[in-house]
């Protein structure tokens, strides 16, 4: 086989195997017989049916007469989609070609106006042909009413000197508005899943700064919420006033063995509670911030671990105590909110200065070294700065006092003016010398020749 | 401030000479050990003289400021020629050293 055989082969098997892909793709995807059940008759002229059946495949009609065709939608139909109607004749026993003409119309349904959809038809082949033997009309139409009460009605017209031939008729959806319904509703999806996604993003923005303030809220709440509670027991420990116990306003009597406790913290929201009771004639007192008395009540009216009402201004207790019988005993419960304690607990001792006070103090070089030596005038200038304590001398079991120089004289009103002038005059000599100090040091810095150390004469 | 500030400048360089003798130091105390009676005498002296320095220097009538004032003449007189002579030292090395 010569090479331009081969090529041509290749080029008609392949192009073969494209053209039956595309009928494959176009049959599956746009054909969609329609249902069975839809019935096509065939008219003659004055409307006498020739033939009916829902079954067309290899059928014998007289298409001879033939001038309508009808057809049956009995299921409903998609509107704007396209439908394709053929009749397909074959021609095999006929002597020559017939030449048709079809129009068609789309009817709507029975007792409705009729919408006419957009109509054509095709007839293949145009004219006659003693070569062809078969002659498909295709009637399409666009539907526009999806009742199933439809009919299509055609006409047709055709000259033929033959009386039957084999014919098939079918209907078949070729276009539908999926494709216009997938856009729109992808459009719609889209635009749905912007108009979403907005509203997720914004509910979830919203949502986060709900979370967030919540939490921030949350957490404050929790942190108030934390109460540090601390108990105390107010018993004989705490007895400081001996031989004497309040009384009903609040001052004192005289009993051996009796005591009175000191002002004792309280808070409106403490819980006082009596754990041991004592009876006789003593009473407890609240105080107001200033110590004033605001009430009292007596021993004799309470109960094992009654709770006691404070009130509301109390911000102090004084408790009458029997040292005899070591009674009454009370519990007092102060709480404070987690901020409160926070802050009452933050103080400047605090501040933890042992790591820069170590960092000096850690050098500990002993008295009998070389060093220690060294920087004795060091640790004697340290000391000038220090504050003045007045000296004591012993001398024949007598102590002597020797009082600071600010005692005597320096602290004194009519010497203040002249302390003023002779703290300029010395500390202005100072500041003189300090100054010619550090000019002398930053003017021998230039100066190559002068590289030794100068310091103080010991 | 200035008081603290002074105060640990004395103590840096007292803690610096330590460091720096600590051998010697050593030396001393396993070779001389007498000696080192000497030394406890001189630092006695001077802690007696430190104790009373506050005493009086009340008599001399200074305030707080003019005693900082005073001793940051000092310190400087102490620590800025050493760190001149350090940094010139060092200037000196590079000098020396370099190609």
């Amino acid at each position: 086989m010569s090479d331009t055989a081969t090529y041509i082969l290749k080029r008609v098997v392949i192009g073969t195997l494209i053209a039956l892909a595309l009928m494959f793709i176009k049959g599956n995807i746009l054909t969609e017989v329609y249902a069975s059940t839809s019935k096509y008759t065939l008219y003659a002229q004055d409307y006498t049916v020739l033939w009916s059946n829902t079954v067309t495949t290899n059928q014998t009609i007289n298409v001879q007469n033939v001038s309508r065709i009808r057809v049956n939608f009995t299921d409903a139909i998609a509107e704007n989609s396209t439908y394709q109607i053929t009749l397909k004749i074959d021609v095999t026993a006929t002597d020559y070609v017939p030449y048709y003409n079809a129009s068609g119309v789309f009817v709507g349904a029975t007792g409705q106006d009729a919408e006419v959809a957009t109509v054509s038809s095709t007839v293949t082949p145009q004219g006659s042909s003693s070569f062809l033997r078969e002659a498909v009309i295709t009637y399409t139409f666009k539907a526009n009413n999806t009742s199933s009460d439809n009919f299509w009605e055609g006409s047709l017209t055709h000259t033929s000197r033959i009386t039957y031939l084999n014919a098939t008729i079918s209907v078949s959806k070729i276009a539908d508005n999926t494709g216009e319904q997938i856009a729109n509703s992808t459009q719609d999806i889209i635009n749905n899943n912007n108009s979403n996604t907005n509203t997720i993003i914004n509910n979830q923005n919203e949502n986060t700064t709900n979370i967030i303030n919540n939490q921030n809220e949350n957490t404050d709440k929790e942190i108030e919420s934390q109460k540090v509670c601390n108990t105390i027991t107010i018993d004989n420990n705490n007895a400081k006033e001996t031989n004497k116990y309040l009384n009903s306003t609040g001052g004192y009597s005289t009993w051996n063995n009796y005591s009175v406790t000191d002002y004792i913290s309280i808070q409106s929201d403490s819980i006082l509670t009596a754990k041991e009771v004592l009876g006789g004639s003593s009473y407890n007192c609240f105080y107001t911030d200033d110590k004033t008395l605001i009430s009292c009540f007596a021993n004799s009216s309470l109960s094992s671990n009654q709770q006691i009402d404070i009130p509301s201004n109390a911000k102090y207790i004084r408790v009458s105590l029997y040292l005899g019988a070591q009674l009454p005993k009370f519990t007092l419960k102060n709480c404070v909110n987690g901020n409160q304690a926070l802050n009452d607990s933050l103080t400047d001792d605090s501040i933890d200065s042992s790591g820069a006070n170590d960092f000096f103090g850690d050098f500990n070089f002993g008295d009998d070294t070389l060093s220690s030596v060294i920087t004795a005038p060091l640790r004697f200038f340290n000391k000038l700065s220090d504050t003045c304590q007045p000296i004591t001398l012993t001398y024949l079991n007598q102590n002597i006092v020797l009082p600071c120089g600010d005692t005597i004289f320096w602290n004194r009103q009519d010497v203040s003016t002249f302390r003023t002038f002779w703290n300029i005059l010395f500390g202005g000599i100072a500041l003189y010398y300090l100054g010619t100090k550090l000019y002398k040091v930053v003017h021998d810095a230039f100066d190559p020749q002068k590289d030794n150390i100068e310091g103080v004469d010991i | 401030m200035v008081k603290a500030l002074i105060s640990g400048i004395f103590k840096l360089i007292m803690a610096l000479v330590s460091i720096v003798l600590a051998p010697l130091d050593l030396l001393i105390k396993s070779l001389l050990p007498d000696l080192t009676t000497v030394f406890s005498r001189i630092n006695d002296f001077f802690d007696l003289l430190g104790n009373y320095a506050s005493f009086a220097i009340s008599y001399l009538g200074f305030t707080s400021e003019t005693i900082s004032l005073i001793l940051l003449l000092l310190t400087t007189i102490i620590t800025l020629p050493l760190a001149v002579h350090l940094v010139k030292l060092a200037i000196k090395w590079y000098n020396t050293l370099k190609p």
